[in-house]
């Protein structure tokens, strides 16, 4: 099909933009997905002794983007064991 | 608040609510120009005479259109993603109130400072005075101080329920064995209205909420004068 390989791709200019918002997308749903396996809060993959999983964000911010809450000067009022 | 010629957006009477409808303003400032260009476009296609059989492509036209559409997302993304995680933000309430929904009325709970409870029915229209509002005016309003952040804990007694006040922004489903909270700031005095927002039954559209924004002091003498009786 045109736009496969690299030579048709030099014809069709056109289809560059295209493979870079696809491409985008699909990095951008992986990496999400593989940050929600891999550090999301409540998700365990070592069942060993170690840290709770739910005390490493205690201080640490987890979001995207904070515009307001300052997350390494939170305190949360829970008690600590 | 709203009647029923209302075809925007009520004023609002939180922040959060403000910058709701800056979002749905730009958002819709972009969708309307973007209808123009393309019913101009339509519109010109009636009246012109162009005419190229042996069209077969164009790269740089489909360049611009493939990038073009790419950017006007993203100039509404990154103000709705900032909106989005501003309403997430924790802070921390000077004021809980919790209320219940019940077939067909809501109560509210106030147990900061003193016990109180309450029951809020809608005042049925045979007993309506001229000064109410048909349909949304209740008995016992929902007062809270102004410029403070106000914590609602909502929950249910029977069926579902949702609670919302549309100039706050804010609604939340009230569901039976289950609290869901939500946080709010008013930043103005006044009454405000809403109704509630899950079928619940007979009565579904007969039991609003109205919630009176008044100064601090006035809200500490409420509570007292609420709790003696």
């Amino acid at each position: 099909m045109q736009g496969m390989s690299l030579t048709s791709l030099k014809k069709h200019k056109a289809l560059i933009p295209l493979y870079v918002c696809v491409g985008l997308g699909c990095v951008g749903a992986v990496f999400y997905t593989a940050r929600l396996a891999l550090a999301n809060p409540d998700v365990a993959w070592n069942r060993k002794e170690g840290e709770i999983s739910n005390e490493h964000y205690s201080n640490k911010q987890y979001k995207f983007y904070s515009p307001n809450v300052d997350y390494s000067k939170m305190e949360s009022p829970a008690p600590k064991y | 608040m709203m009647t029923w010629k209302t075809l925007m957006s009520p004023d609002s009477a939180s922040p959060l609510m403000e910058q709701l409808t800056f979002l749905h303003d730009h958002a819709l400032m972009i969708l309307l120009m973007i209808t123009v260009l393309v019913g101009y476009l339509m519109a010109s296609l009636f009246f012109n005479k162009f005419n190229y059989r042996y069209l077969l492509e164009g790269q740089t036209i489909e360049m611009i259109w493939t990038i073009l559409p790419a950017v006007i997302l993203i100039f509404i993304a990154l103000p709705s993603l900032r909106l989005l995680y501003l309403l997430d933000e924790v802070n921390n309430p000077l004021v809980t109130v919790k209320t219940i929904g019940h077939q067909w009325y809501w109560s509210y709970e106030y147990t900061d400072f003193a016990n109180i409870e309450f029951d809020s029915y809608m005042i049925p229209s045979n007993e309506m005075e001229d000064y109410h509002f048909r349909l949304l005016d209740v008995d016992n309003r929902i007062a809270v101080p102004y410029n403070s952040q106000i914590r609602m804990i909502v929950t249910a007694a029977d069926v579902l329920h949702s609670w919302t006040i549309p100039t706050l922004g804010v609604k939340i489903d009230a569901t039976p064995g289950r609290l869901n909270q939500i946080s709010f700031l008013l930043n103005r005095t006044g009454i405000f209205f809403g109704q509630c927002s899950e079928i619940c039954g007979a009565n579904h559209s007969f039991m609003p909420i109205v919630m009176e924004s008044i100064s601090p002091e006035c809200f500490i003498s409420w509570i007292y004068n609420m709790s003696e009786i």
